[in-house]
């Protein structure tokens, strides 16, 4: 029988699907529910809230524990959506060139490829 | 640094205590950036390790376009929100924590991820002042100024650079109100 954990990742997103319905900043969502920003953050790479943490935010948000509990082998199969392939934050100092752009591009790119498929084998 | 919302400095300096606490440093103790990754499951990768995947842009990236890359957050995952920083590690050290601060930034605050090259403006002012309070909240600017220590001596042991301790010193009004304590 597969062993049941719980979808942090998935959890996290149907918060934010609320927190963006409710017309809300991560902040309002952290002092409503009494759960840290750093909890917030960590959640949102895969990692399960506490106890109580969990607590606070099924009652501000009126979701089910029970509809994130998968599989584990599910959970880590899953690919990448494909969003993520072109989503990415930049810094930049300045105006770039042609040839810096290329080489963000083609190395964002290969970034991306990689770790992706690193963290879904 | 206009186009905060109001309130959002005092937040970026709540911030910046708490995660202190978190990590059971005291309010104006010095916070390693790479550790704070760490607390917030957060990976970094320098890019120097990726070389391998992509040569002839990290070579680029790493020599004559240096200045062209700091660092730079993907999401990964299922629900494409699992992030990872990746940031430029041919810049001095104080450079380097500077820029993982403010990508750091965005994951505390959960910023969204936006398309390449096309910044969210309100996102990134808002990274732009919690990433060097996150390295030296007014508590911190407090006390340099406090131990009456000179702008470069505190920079280095804030691991930050000279013209960031300055600004933090600047704006956090700290000279004047040890001014006003001694008056």
């Amino acid at each position: 029988m597969p062993k049941g954990i719980f979808d942090a990742e998935g959890f996290f997103a149907a918060l934010d699907d609320q927190r963006e319905t409710r017309e809300l900043t991560w902040k309002q969502v952290a002092d409503d529910s009494g759960v840290s920003a750093s909890t917030l953050t960590r959640m949102a790479q895969g990692k399960r809230p506490d106890v109580d943490s969990l607590a606070a935010l099924l009652k501000w948000s009126g979701l089910s524990a029970d509809d994130y509990i998968v599989d584990a082998d599910e959970s880590e199969s899953h690919s990448p959506s494909p969003v993520a392939t072109i989503a990415a934050q930049f810094r930049r100092d300045k105006t770039l060139p042609p040839e810096g752009k290329k080489a963000i591009e083609a190395t964002l790119k290969a970034m991306y490829q990689h770790f992706s498929a690193t963290r879904s084998q | 640094m206009s186009g905060l919302r109001r309130g959002f400095k005092a937040e970026a300096n709540d911030h910046a205590l708490r995660l202190r606490r978190e990590l059971s440093l005291k309010p104006h103790e010095p916070l390693c950036p790479w550790s704070l990754a760490t607390h917030l499951a957060v990976p970094i990768v320098p890019l120097s390790g990726v070389r391998r995947h992509e040569p002839d842009g990290v070579k680029y990236l790493t020599s004559q376009g240096k200045d062209l890359f700091s660092a730079v957050t993907i999401f990964v995952g299922k629900y494409g929100r699992r992030r990872i920083i990746f940031h430029n590690d041919r810049h001095a050290k104080t450079r380097q924590a500077a820029n993982l601060a403010h990508e750091l930034a965005h994951a505390i605050l959960c910023h969204p991820p936006t398309p390449p090259f096309i910044p969210d403006l309100v996102s990134e002012e808002e990274a732009k002042w919690l990433g060097p309070t996150l390295l030296v909240p007014n508590e911190a600017a407090l006390h340099v100024v406090e131990m009456g220590m000179i702008t470069k001596d505190a920079a280095t042991v804030y691991g930050v650079s000279s013209p960031l301790m300055q600004m933090r010193i600047n704006v956090s009004g700290a000279r004047i109100r040890v001014q006003r304590r001694r008056s």
